[in-house]
């Protein structure tokens, strides 16, 4: 019943509109029959009371022609013992004017025609039996007269005693009949209402989870289809029953289903393609790079060994230029890796002091260039760190040598504290410089690749754009973020933060897919 | 001086290798192929090899197998080096027995001073 109904209200091929104002008119048709029924019963207790008033009247007539009957036959025998002729006449009188009040009691009678008849044909008979002993009487035949009153009127008045209480009797059984069965019949009626009201209430709930269901269930199941198509998981199909506009809805969700879906699919395919182009062609362009870079090494080496040194400094322009070009294309492949979602965490346990050491090394060269001044502050308790050193390696190296670009004369602070927070341990890198700072809408395409802040600084400072966008994603994928404030003219901050305890790589390799800067592990 | 054994297929990579590491007086011995590289291991026995991952006939990773698993080659160090500068891929060169790795394009100053430590830490043990 339960799951039934409100799937064959949805299956019904009817729009919602029909259904919503057929399930109303079921209602209203429901009320009306129980109106008609609560009616009918009406009607019958007023009939059935009626009856029963009718019932007593009769009981009542019936009463008084049995004390009538009585009160005559007394009178009669009385004024025949007594032979008086004024008395005499008085009781015929009355006879007479009683088989009026009994042919009046004919109407009442429809049930006792029988006994009724026998009444009337006793009460004849004893009319003409009185008239007998009164003829008799005024004849002064006293003795034929007793004789006549006893053997025949004294049985005929007895007679007709027993008739009139067994009528009297009778109606009142009937009576008590009509009483009973009116009660009876009271209960049932009563019965009938509250079985009807209760069916009524029961069918109307009914139709009204049917309705709501078959409408709401639907609703539900595509509500909770959106989500997960919002979410990114095409997979699936929304199945419901209905046959109106909520199962066209359905179709048309599917069918929209089915087009993201390959849309989506497209689109993947066209970055994979992207991404594998990029790939390939940077792992091209590296095995030529790699002759280059190498037999201008070697040539450089040969003409110190000559001595013929004015080849030396166009054979290191050679070789500057072919390293530049080695970090455009590695930093071109990185992004795509990333981007492919190939890159992968391989974490291990180190002492961020001595790394920070190691690359302040490093970049001294870059530091010098510009005549800049390196300030390096390390709070002493960073202790150990468990990460891929090498990808924090390029983070803190692309900040430093960003900052040493981007700077004349100036200083370049390193600051690097244990943070503890957010129940784990942070390590919180700053970077600032004093350098030519950016506007806000510098900042705003700042990690965005291939944008550095605008053309002119490109032009001035060389470089692809893609050092920041890769150090965001790296910061990300392990889990940390960067935040970046600067003001135009003054210089630029860069902090990172990255947990103390990357999550350990068993089983569930860390892979980044970010072709919407978002980072999801996996 | 130390004898380098050079599996390489790439000619330029050879040539320039080859002729300088034979300028920093190392002598060279240059195999093009895996399988040529396993048999001269066994039959030049090199100090060091310096081997390319992506190689015809046999490629890098299965030749260090089989070199680190003959008895006669297992001794000898073999250095990876391999374009494919990824993630993972000095796992991947470690894990089939490489002892160390670099990447190309190389730069050159960073494999001498590898190649010395290996060299050294060879005569230790």
């Amino acid at each position: 019943m339960k799951v039934w109904l409100p799937k064959l209200v949805a299956r019904a091929p009817f729009t919602v509109h029909t259904k919503l104002i057929g399930a109303f008119f079921a209602i209203v048709a429901l009320l009306i029959i129980f109106g008609l029924v609560v009616i009918q019963v009406l009607s019958g207790i007023n009939r059935r009371s009626e009856e029963l008033s009718q019932l007593r009247r009769k009981v009542g007539a019936f009463r008084q022609l049995q004390h009538d009957t009585t009160a005559q036959i007394y009178g009669v025998t009385s004024a025949l013992l007594s032979p008086e002729e004024r008395m005499i006449e008085s009781a015929l009188r009355q006879l007479h004017e009683f088989r009026y009040d009994l042919e009046r009691l004919q109407f009442v009678t429809r049930d006792e025609v029988e006994l009724f008849g026998r009444i009337k044909i006793e009460h004849e008979q004893l009319i003409q039996m009185i008239t007998n002993v009164v003829e008799l009487t005024r004849a002064q035949e006293y003795k034929k007269a007793n004789d006549l009153r006893l053997t025949k009127i004294v049985p005929l008045a007895d007679t007709l005693e027993r008739l009139t209480n067994e009528m009297v009797n009778r109606a009142e059984a009937d009576m008590e009949a009509k009483v009973d069965e009116s009660n009876r019949a009271h209960m049932t009626s009563r019965w009938v209402v509250i079985g009807f009201a209760v069916g009524s209430i029961g069918l109307a709930i009914l139709l009204g989870y049917a309705v709501s269901s078959s409408l709401m269930g639907p609703v539900m199941l595509m509500d909770e289809r959106l989500r997960q198509i919002a979410s990114g998981d095409f997979s699936k199909h929304v199945e419901v029953p209905n046959r109106d506009e909520l199962g066209t809805l359905a179709d048309n969700l599917n069918r929209m289903n089915n087009e993201l879906r390959d849309l989506y699919q497209q689109i993947e395919a066209a970055s994979r393609h992207k991404s594998d182009f990029l790939s390939n062609m940077s792992h091209e362009l590296r095995t030529p790079l790699n002759a280059i870079i190498g037999y201008s090494e070697m040539l450089t080496e040969e003409a110190e060994d000559r001595d013929q040194k004015d080849f030396i400094p166009d054979l290191q322009k050679i070789r500057a230029s072919g390293r530049h070009l080695l970090e455009l294309i590695n930093d071109i492949l990185d992004l795509s890796k990333i981007e492919a979602g190939k890159v992968e965490l391989f974490p291990e346990t180190f002492d961020v002091k001595l790394l920070i050491e190691e690359i302040s090394g490093t970049v001294q060269p870059l530091i010098e260039k510009n005549s800049n001044i390196l300030a390096i502050n390390c709070a002493d308790n960073l202790g150990d760190m468990y990460a891929d050193i090498t990808k924090v390696r390029q983070i803190l190296f692309n900040l430093l040598s960003n900052a040493c670009k981007f700077t004349e004369l100036g200083t370049i602070t390193l600051d690097a504290v244990r943070d503890c927070s957010e129940d784990a341990a942070w390590l919180s890198v700053s970077v600032t410089d004093t350098g030519i700072g950016m506007t806000e809408e510098q900042m705003e395409k700042l990690f965005q690749p291939f944008s550095q802040a605008d053309i002119q600084i490109a032009r001035k400072y060389g470089g692809t754009g893609l050092g920041l966008a890769i150090t965001r994603q790296f910061c990300e994928m392990m889990g940390g973020d960067i935040k970046v404030r600067s003001e135009f003219g003054r210089g630029t901050a860069f902090t990172m933060r990255l947990p103390m305890a990357a999550p350990h790589p068993e089983g569930d390799i860390v892979s980044l897919i970010a072709s919407d800067g978002s980072s999801k592990s996996a | 001086m130390p004898r380098i054994l050079l599996v390489e297929d790439n000619e330029m990579n050879l040539d320039m290798l080859s002729r300088r590491l034979r300028r920093k007086g190392y002598e060279v011995v240059i195999a093009t192929d895996g399988e040529a590289g396993v048999t001269m291991a066994g039959s030049e026995r090199p100090d060091l090899i310096l081997m390319d991952m992506s190689l015809p006939v046999l490629d890098g990773w299965e030749s260090t197998r089989r070199l680190k698993g003959t008895p006669e080659t297992a001794a000898i160090p073999v250095m990876a080096l391999t374009s494919h500068a990824m993630a993972g891929e000095r796992e991947k060169a470690i894990g089939a027995g490489c002892d160390d790795y670099d990447t190309k394009p190389v730069d050159f100053e960073r494999l001498l001073l590898k190649i010395e430590a290996l060299l050294k830490k060879q005569e230790k043990a």
